[in-house]
């Protein structure tokens, strides 16, 4: 069993008096887990009901239900393309084949060296500024070939 | 008493009840997946949905709570269009692979799909499928075919109480698994076949044994432990299939535990007496049931004092018949796990109970002493009865001065007896036994006894004679 | 019609989402302290005489909903704001958020003490990652003026405020899936009844769900009143509201514009007409869950009552405009996919249904399909609309359907031509 860090521990204790049990602090738990180790292994499960005292299936079943939580490890840059009406409408797809084009990957998959994944996630409320890329935690809207590849380029 | 009106026939409530069960009592079963009686409402198969006038939206009888007045019905358009609409999805992805699959004939689905379902199929795309792990030595888990009603995932928790079935991922993708994958650790896992209304688990013993439409059954009761849950027998040509729990809400309500499930192999072991055998020399002779009573007699005879040790899984009208016959005797009971019953207790948070025999009590009630207090050395013949379930001590035999068996005995615990009359099983006899509670309950025989077997009252009143000069 | 910026005043400021801005600029917490003053019956009054609707989708009266809380229980009471804003078209709630967050804590502070709550849990999608600082940064700064915390402006009520984070499930958005999820659950929608969450809700106590506009909106209707409140927009259905507009416009975004104002105003005026000098095709009025109205069925006003009459509805108000060079199958194929991904799976209708709707779209897309399929498609619809748990079957059904029955020519074309008319192509 590991050890969480000083941050998963920080916060759970910030946000402890605010759930009346541990169960409720499952999804925060999944949150900064993730965030400090990238994605959820099925050991970090364990570490997570082990830190929560509640049993591994209460935390498997949470985990796997929720598309945010990474089962497998995902590249240093996360895209994450809406695909939704909205955005399809405004373009997205040829975003998305231009992404796939460049790193030499199909959706769902990782370069070799880690660095990029590309994903298709689902409506993320930028409808009006479509269409949108989460790049890990952050937003670029409005995204075009051209800002694409500028991102790209920097990130390299 | 209130009372609802399901499709014209008016049926009274309790308070709290569901129309589901008020309408089961009408004899309007209406279709259901993943309602049962024992376990939480989700309302998730949607199959038993109803229309309430009044109301816009139809309800699933499942959670709905009556309330007076109300009027159910259950057979309009609209309902018989959604019902067969559900279970046109749940078909969808569900192989259909009946001829293989040991479900059916008592299957759920293929009992809705005739009676409510559509002629045909018109999904045409490949079907959802899964690569299965096992479970362990209980269940067969077959994922294809699961309609996702988690009653498996509630009953784990709510019956056998270790939150061990999941369901993972959602929607579509939704598989229900047991726990990293481990085998199931709960002692009820035989259960889960039994709540899962279609072929997805079934246990491993039952298994491309028989057709289920060939068995017979017949009530029974468990001799497994003091607990005395009923049970169903299910066997065909003599032989027993498989043991299923019997709703009793007073015993053991749906439930049964695999120790008493898979509980009666022993019945059809090779290794059975299923004659008399003589054992007084040192080679091992089998002999016909007038040879064997007089062999039994001339051993009575000498006897001055005769001992008797039952074990327990006796009924109440073996224990009259014996001591009819034994007039003279000393009675002694035998339980696997205590001496007496007032050491019973609950071993589990269910069912099972540390007095592995199903009649103590009632042996007890009939003056029988513990066995504690039993010591062969003190009788000129021992007689040891017991109906193979509670296997009496090894070798004690070997402690008697001479020695009879009555009863279900194998052939590699003979040591020490003079001679075996072989009496019947619990599953082949009927009778009685009496339960932890004080409860008597009544069972009926399912099979014939195997080879030359025959109950113990036959075999007592054929030596009737011999013994009554006995003391 | 009257109107007058109530939320997006500011938007776009440097600043806006502060304290002090708010406090400077918009009567901040000033609202707080007149319902202090005016105590909750009073409070309540005036919000249920204001007819303010939910802003989440349902428009049920928000009054009502919060006078449903039992005043005798003796458990814990919960406020949750919804901020799980994932209906597709939808982003208004993510703008309130990044502008005037402290807009909708004033708001949900005057909520939880008229309900009695002493926890709000503000539900935020877990994509919103930069919204959830600024809300905790809002918090943190509320905390430090006193306006939450053991002694609520002075008063010794004791509330206190968290950002709960979801993680990539639309179904959350359902309001007991979104409980479920704060206990730490699969989001999976409870059984109704009972059809409100007021007497067991999160951790099986009373429990008000809101949506970010509708708390946003109670401190301009407490400063201003109910009268003032329900000068804007057409009986029954009143007050200020965010539009959010995507798709094919020239100017898509976010606008504020009293409710019933004409779809076709908004359209042309608002947002300079359809883009490429194209013309309007279809709409879908409220997100991606409302049934899509043809080009003529646009000509109407945006508000709950005039939308429902036309079968379709208001829900999150989230426009997204279609243009002619569009194939509505592809629409309806991007809708059925979203579906498909975001079903919980529970109910067999919603969890076989989306699949399979899935499979027809795609299989018409590619040109095997056959004439039958737009029934079956239909009839599929027909068999999930009604019959699930939560709204997530309507919510499939009703714009699939209204597709396949509004464009039908498009969709039979493809079976026809067996290929798709329009290259598949947005643009």
């Amino acid at each position: 069993m590991a050890s969480f860090g000083k941050e998963f521990t920080t916060e759970m204790e910030r946000i402890e008096r605010f759930y009346p049990n541990k169960q409720a602090m499952l999804l925060p738990a999944l949150h900064a887990a993730q965030a400090e180790r990238g994605w959820i292994s099925d050991s970090t499960m364990q570490d997570i009901a082990d830190y929560l005292s509640i049993p591994k299936t209460r935390v498997k079943e949470v985990a796997t239900f929720y598309h945010m939580f990474h089962l497998k490890p995902v590249g240093k840059y996360n895209l994450q393309f809406c695909n939704n009406i909205a955005c399809w409408l405004r373009g997205s797809e040829e975003l998305i084949h231009h992404a796939e084009k460049k790193c030499g990957i199909q959706m769902g998959e990782t370069t070799p060296d880690g660095n990029f994944t590309i994903s298709e996630v689902e409506c993320l409320g930028s409808c009006g500024t479509a269409p949108v890329c989460q790049i890990n935690d952050d937003y670029h809207e409005n995204f075009d070939v051209q800002a694409l590849d500028k991102v790209l380029g920097e990130m390299k | 008493m209130p009372n609802i009106v399901v499709d014209g026939v008016q049926v009274e409530f309790k308070p709290g009840e569901k129309i589901i069960d008020v309408a089961a009592r009408a004899k309007n079963v209406i279709p259901r997946y993943c309602y049962h009686e024992g376990l939480s409402i989700v309302a998730q198969c949607r199959m038993c949905l109803v229309e309430i006038e009044g109301q816009k939206k139809l309800v699933t009888a499942c959670s709905t709570p009556c309330t007076d007045g109300m009027k159910v019905n259950t057979t309009t358009d609209r309902v018989k269009k959604s019902v067969a609409g559900v279970q046109e999805f749940l078909l969808a992805n569900h192989p259909l692979d009946c001829p293989i699959c040991d479900q059916a004939g008592e299957c759920s689905l293929q009992e809705n799909s005739y009676k409510h379902g559509n002629e045909d199929t018109r999904f045409d795309f490949f079907r959802r499928t899964y690569i299965d792990v096992d479970m362990g030595p209980s269940i067969k888990k077959n994922m294809n075919r699961c309609i996702h009603c988690t009653r498996c995932i509630r009953y784990c928790d709510e019956v056998g109480q270790i939150h061990e079935m999941i369901a993972e991922q959602r929607g579509n993708n939704t598989a229900i698994v047991t726990i990293d994958d481990k085998p199931l650790q709960t002692a009820y896992a035989g259960g889960l076949a039994d709540v899962c209304p279609v072929g997805s688990l079934t246990t491993k013993d039952f298994r491309f044994k028989k057709r289920v439409w060939y068995l017979k059954t017949a009530a029974s009761i468990c001799d497994g432990c003091s607990q005395g849950c009923n049970i169903t027998v299910s066997h065909d040509a003599g032989l027993i299939y498989r043991l299923e729990p019997r709703e009793n809400q007073e015993v053991n309500k749906w439930w049964m535990c695999d120790e008493g499930r898979y509980g009666f192999h022993h019945v059809h072991s090779p290794s059975r007496v299923m004659s008399p055998t003589d054992l007084r020399t040192s080679e091992m002779k089998s002999l016909n049931w007038s040879e064997a009573s007089n062999a039994a007699r001339e051993l009575l005879k000498s006897a001055r004092s005769i001992g008797l040790l039952v074990a327990a899984d006796a009924t109440l009208e073996e224990v009259v018949a014996l001591k009819k016959s034994f007039p003279q005797a000393e009675f002694f009971s035998f339980s696997i796990g205590v001496d007496k019953s007032e050491d019973d207790k609950a071993t589990d948070h269910l069912l099972r109970r540390k007095d592995k025999s199903p009649n103590l009590r009632g042996l007890e009630e009939a003056g029988f002493k513990p066995f504690s207090s039993f010591d062969p050395k003190n009788f000129d013949l021992c007689v040891f009865v017991s109906a193979g379930k509670v296997r009496l001590p090894y070798g004690i035999a070997k402690l008697a001065k001479k020695s009879i068996g009555m009863g279900l005995f194998f052939k590699e615990e003979l040591t020490g007896l003079n001679l075996v009359l072989p009496a019947c099983s619990t599953y082949e006899k009927a009778g009685t036994f009496v339960n932890q509670q004080g409860k008597k309950q009544c069972f009926a025989a399912a099979v014939q006894p195997v080879g030359m077997s025959r109950p113990l009252e036959n075999i007592l009143s054929a030596l009737s004679d011999g013994a009554r000069k006995v003391g | 019609m009257h109107q007058e910026i109530v939320f997006s005043k500011y938007y776009g400021q440097s600043g806006v989402e502060g304290l002090d801005y708010y406090k400077k600029n918009d009567a901040g917490y000033l609202a707080l302290t007149k319902s202090i003053d005016m105590g909750n019956e009073k409070v309540l009054a005036e919000v249920k005489d204001s007819g303010l609707r939910g802003r989440g989708g349902a428009g049920f009266p928000c009054g009502t909903k919060w006078g449903f809380i039992p005043k005798n229980s003796e458990k814990a009471k919960y406020l949750v704001i919804n901020a799980d804003e994932s209906e597709p078209g939808t982003f208004k709630d993510r703008a309130i958020m990044t502008y005037t967050p402290h807009m909708m804590i004033e708001g949900a502070i005057i909520a939880a003490r008229t309900i009695d709550a002493h926890m709000i849990y503000v539900y935020i999608r877990g994509e919103y990652v930069k919204e959830a600082e600024i809300l905790e940064q809002a918090i943190a700064e509320a905390y430090k003026a006193g306006y939450l915390g053991n002694n609520v402006a002075g008063t010794g009520y004791k509330l206190d405020m968290t950002v709960h984070r979801g993680a990539g499930a639309y179904i959350c958005g359902e309001e007991t899936a979104l409980l479920n999820s704060i206990e730490g659950k699969r989001g999976e929608p409870r059984i109704k009844p009972p059809f409100f969450p007021a007497a067991i809700g999160l951790y099986g106590c009373p429990t008000v769900v809101n949506n970010v506009e509708t708390l946003a909106a109670i401190p301009s209707i407490i400063n201003r009143g109910a009268a003032w409140f329900k000068e804007f927009g057409p009986e029954k259905n009143y007050g200020m509201k965010l539009f959010c507009i995507s798709g094919h416009v020239n100017r898509p975004g976010l606008y504020e514009r009293p409710m019933g104002y004409p779809l076709m105003k908004l359209i042309n005026e608002d947002c300079g007409g359809i883009w490429r000098g194209r013309k309007l095709k279809a709409a879908f009025p409220g997100g991606s869950s409302s049934p899509v109205l043809t080009a003529e069925e646009c000509n109407i006003n945006l508000d709950f009552d005039s939308l429902a009459k036309a079968g379709s509805m208001l829900g999150s108000a989230g426009i997204m405009v279609i243009d002619d060079a569009t194939c509505m199958l592809r629409v309806a194929i991007r809708t059925a996919h979203f579906y498909q991904v975001e079903s919980c799976g529970q109910c067999t209708p919603c969890r076989e249904g989306s699949m399979w709707l899935k499979d027809l779209h795609l299989r018409l897309e590619r040109g095997d399909g056959q004439l039958g399929d737009l029934a079956l498609i239909e009839d599929i619809c027909n068999n999930m609309d009604g019959t699930t748990i939560c709204a997530f079957g309507e919510a499939t059904a009703w714009p699939l359907r209204s597709m396949v029955k509004k464009f039908r020519a498009e969709y039979e074309r493809h079976v026809t031509e067996k290929r798709c008319p329009f290259g598949s192509r947005a643009h």
